[in-house]
C-alpha cells in the first residue's frame, strides 16, 4: 500500500527508496520501519515517526512511498 | 588559528554549543534553517580557536541554498575539525549526515547533545561502542552542563582516523543506533499535547487565540514604556538646542538638528523599541517551545493551497513585529519559488510601527464611549489584520500562478519535541540581537528623514513650503482612492519608517514646520474633521496603511535576500497597486452609497 493511506497508530515497513532526494535524506529509505502519527487539522500533511524523529511529509509526496503494513504491536 | 566548524541537522542545538563555548549571543531556534547568516566567533577559553556554526542540514547532497553552504564548507577542506552535533534522542538519522561528512573528511569529532532529554526518555548511549564504530572522538553534553565546554575542547585536539567507505550510509546509521543505543521502554511524550495542539478542531481556535494574547500583551504592555520613553527622549530635546546655540551653530542649522533629526529619531524610537521589545521574546518563547513548527504543520494545506508552503504563516506572523524581519526569516523556507511568494507577500500584515497608526484611527473613528468599546476595537483591528491575511492568500495564489509558477516542491517540517524554553537565553538574544539591531536601525535612518523632512517643510519656494507644493500636486490624485494630499504625502515622507507617517500628517494639516504630538485624540479627531475626514477617509487610511509600499527597510532587505533589484521593485509596487485599488474601490462605492 502507499504511505499516505496508513492509518493512524499503523506500523510499516519501506518497500522502496522515494526518487526525491529530501524524502531519503531525512532517513526515510527501504527496509525501514516507521509509524504513522497524526494528521493535519485539514488531513494534510501527516507526521511520521522516521528513526526516532517526527516528521511531517505531505500526502502527495508520501504517495510516492510502498509501505507494508506491520501487524501486532511493537 | 584553528578553525573548528559547528555541523548537524537542524534543530539540534548547534547554536546553543555554540553560544556556550564563545559567549556570543547568536540566535537559537527551533525551527529549521535558523543559523541565518554563518556565525563565526573564537572560543571563550581557548583565544586560538575560531568556531563557525554552519547552516542546519539534513544531508550534504544540498537541496537548497543555505543547505549547500554547509556542503560546501566541507568541500573546502578549509577547516581543522568538524565538530558534527546529533541529537541523543534520535541519533539514528543524526548519523547519517555524521557518516557523509565522516566520508568526506577524517577530521572529525562528534557531539551528542541533548543527554539530558535521552536520559529521561530511558534512552542511554553506549559512547564506548559508539567510539569503536566511528573511530573518532565523542562527547556527550546537554546544555545545562557546565561542564560542557572542558569536555568539548579537550577533545578538540584528539586525531583519529575515522571510518572505510561505506556503501550504504543509512543502512550503516541504523546498524550502529542497534548496537549502542539502548531503549527502554521508549515512548513518545506529549502525544497529548500534540493531539490539542494540533487537532481537527482545536488547532486552529488555539491559534487564534495565541496570537491574540501576542497582540495584546505587545500592544498594552508598550503604551506606559513607550509614553515614558517619548518624555524622557522629548526631554533631550531643549537642552540640545540651548547646547547648540551656545556653541554659536546658526539657529537655522539647530532647529534643522533639534526639530527635524532629534525630533523624528526620539519619535521612531519610542514608537519602535517598547512592542519590539515585547513581541520578538514572545515569538521566541514559542519558537524554543516547540509550538511554531507545528503552526507551520497545521496550516500547510491551507498555504499549499495559494502555492506556497505551511512555512510562510511563520514567516507572516514575524511580520507581525517587523517586516524586514520577518523577510530575513523567509529562508526556513527551503523552496526558492515558495520563498519569494513569502517574501512578496509579507507587507500586508501590519508591522509594530503600523499598529499605533490603526489603533489610533480606530480608537478616533469607530469606537464610542461604551462598556465594550475595548473589544470592538480588538474585533476591527483583528478583521483588518484578516483583510491582510486574505490578501496575503490572493496576491500568493496570483503569483504561484503567473510569475512563480511551475515549481512542484516538496515540503517536510520536522516536529522537535516540546522543549522548555531557556528564558534568559532568549531575553538577552532578542534584546542584543533584535532590539538593539532596530536601535541602531532607527538612528540611521531617522536622522536623515528628519533633515529631509524638516527641509521641506522649511524651505519655500513662491511663498509656500515644498512640502506644501508637494501636498497639492498630489491632492487630486490623493482624492480618487479616498485620501487626500497631506495623507498621501505623510505616507511617501513615512518610506523611511511607518511609525512617522500619523505626525507628518498633522504636521501637514497644521501647516508646523516640524513634527507634533498629540496626545489627545479628541483634538487630533476634531482636527482631522475640520480638513475634511469622513468615516470613509478614515477606512482608506486604514486600508492603505496595511497596503503600501513596504518602508525603506524591508524594500532592502527584499533586495539582499533575493538577489535582485528585480523583487525589491516588485516588493514595492504589489502591495502599491492593491492599496490603491482596493482604496479606489472603497471610495467609488462610498460615492454611489452617497447618490442613493
Amino acid at each position: 500500500m502507499k504511505m499516505c493511506d496508513l492509518m493512524n497508530g499503523q506500523r510499516a515497513i519501506v518497500l522502496n527508496n522515494s526518487d526525491n532526494r529530501r524524502l531519503r535524506d531525512l532517513g526515510l529509505t527501504k527496509g525501514l520501519v516507521i509509524k504513522c502519527l497524526f494528521s493535519g487539522p485539514f488531513g494534510d500533511p501527516t507526521a511520521y515517526l522516521i528513526r526516532d524523529a517526527i516528521i511531517a511529509i505531505r500526502n502527495r509526496d508520501a504517495k510516492t512511498i510502498l509501505v507494508e503494513v506491520l501487524e501486532g504491536k511493537e | 588559528m584553528k578553525i573548528v566548524a559547528l555541523a548537524g541537522n537542524p534543530n539540534v542545538g548547534k547554536s546553543t554549543i555554540f553560544n556556550k563555548l564563545t559567549g556570543k549571543r547568536e540566535h537559537t531556534g527551533n525551527w529549521s534553517g535558523k543559523t541565518v547568516e554563518i556565525a563565526s566567533s573564537k572560543i571563550k577559553k581557548r583565544k586560538d580557536i575560531m568556531m563557525i556554526d554552519l547552516p542546519g542540514t539534513y544531508s550534504l547532497c544540498a537541496s537548497s541554498n543555505e543547505e549547500r553552504v554547509c556542503a560546501d564548507f566541507i568541500e573546502s577542506g578549509k577547516f581543522d575539525k568538524i565538530a558534527i552535533v546529533c541529537d541523543a534522542i534520535c541519533l539514528e538519522r543524526n548519523l547519517i549526515l555524521a557518516l557523509q561528512i565522516m566520508q568526506k573528511t577524517s577530521k572529525v569529532m562528534i557531539i551528542v547533545n541533548m543527554l539530558d532529554e535521552a536520559k529521561s526518555r530511558n534512552i542511554t548511549i553506549d559512547f564506548e561502542k559508539l567510539h569503536k564504530r566511528l573511530n573518532v572522538p565523542i562527547v556527550g553534553v546537554c546544555a545545562k552542563d557546565k561542564g560542557m565546554y572542558q569536555k568539548i575542547i579537550d577533545k578538540i585536539d584528539d586525531e583519529y582516523t575515522g571510518i572505510d567507505y561505506i556503501e550504504d550510509v543509512a543502512y550503516m546509521a541504523a546498524d550502529i543506533a542497534r548496537d549502542c543505543v539502548l531503549k527502554q521502554d521508549f515512548k513518545l511524550r506529549y502525544r497529548k499535547i500534540d493531539k490539542i495542539l494540533t487537532g481537527k478542531w482545536t488547532a486552529v481556535p488555539i491559534m487564534l487565540i495565541l496570537l491574540a494574547i501576542i497582540f495584546w500583551i505587545t500592544i498594552t504592555g508598550s503604551n506606559y514604556p513607550s509614553a515614558w520613553l517619548s518624555k524622557f527622549l522629548f526631554s533631550f530635546e531643549l537642552p540640545i538646542e540651548n547646547f547648540l546655540i551656545g556653541i554659536n551653530v546658526p539657529t537655522y542649522i539647530v532647529s534643522m538638528i533639534s526639530q527635524g533629526a532629534y525630533r523624528v529619531f526620539a519619535w521612531v524610537v519610542a514608537v519602535m523599541l517598547p512592542p519590539m521589545a515585547i513581541f520578538f521574546p514572545l515569538f521566541s518563547f514559542f519558537e524554543d517551545l516547540g509550538y511554531l513548527p507545528r503552526v507551520a504543520f497545521n496550516l500547510d494545506k491551507t498555504f499549499a493551497k495559494v502555492g506556497s508552503c505551511g512555512s510562510q504563516s511563520l514567516t507572516t506572523c514575524m511580520g507581525f513585529g517587523c517586516n524586514a524581519a520577518a523577510i530575513a526569516s523567509c529562508r526556513i523556507i527551503s523552496s526558492p519559488k515558495a520563498r519569494l511568494i513569502a517574501m512578496l507577500t509579507n507587507n500586508f500584515v501590519p508591522c509594530n510601527g503600523r499598529f499605533p497608526t490603526l489603533i489610533a484611527i480606530i480608537s478616533m473613528f469607530f469606537i464610542g464611549e461604551s462598556k465594550f468599546s475595548s473589544i470592538y476595537g480588538a474585533i476591527i483591528l483583528t478583521s483588518l489584520v484578516l483583510v491582510g491575511i486574505l490578501m496575503t492568500f490572493i496576491v500568493s495564489f496570483i503569483l504561484s500562478k503567473t510569475m512563480l509558477k511551475g515549481e512542484k516542491n516538496i515540503f517536510t517540517i520536522e516536529l522537535p519535541p516540546y522543549r522548555k524554553p531557556q528564558i534568559i537565553q532568549i531575553l538577552k538574544t532578542s534584546f542584543f540581537e533584535k532590539t538593539l539591531k532596530v536601535l541602531y536601525r532607527a538612528i540611521i535612518i531617522s536622522v536623515p528623514a528628519g533633515i529631509i523632512i524638516w527641509l521641506m517643510a522649511n524651505t519655500m519656494v513662491f511663498d509656500i513650503s515644498i512640502l506644501n507644493h508637494l501636498i497639492n500636486l498630489l491632492d487630486n490624485f490623493a482624492k480618487i482612492i479616498g485620501l487626500d494630499g497631506v495623507i498621501l504625502v505623510a505616507f511617501i515622507l513615512g518610506f523611511p519608517a511607518n511609525e512617522i507617517v500619523m505626525p507628518i500628517m498633522v504636521m501637514g494639516y497644521l501647516g508646523a514646520g516640524s513634527l507634533i504630538e498629540f496626545d489627545n485624540l479628541y483634538m487630533l479627531k476634531d482636527l482631522l474633521i475640520n480638513n475634511g475626514w469622513t468615516i470613509k477617509t478614515a477606512v482608506c487610511m486604514m486600508i492603505f496603511t496595511i497596503m503600501h509600499w513596504p518602508c525603506s527597510t524591508t524594500c532592502l532587505t527584499i533586495k539582499k535576500e533575493s538577489g535582485s533589484m528585480k523583487w525589491a521593485v516588485l516588493g514595492f509596487v504589489i502591495p502599491t497597486i492593491a492599496g490603491v485599488s482596493v482604496c479606489f474601490l472603497i471610495n467609488v462605492l462610498y460615492n454611489i452609497s452617497l447618490l442613493i
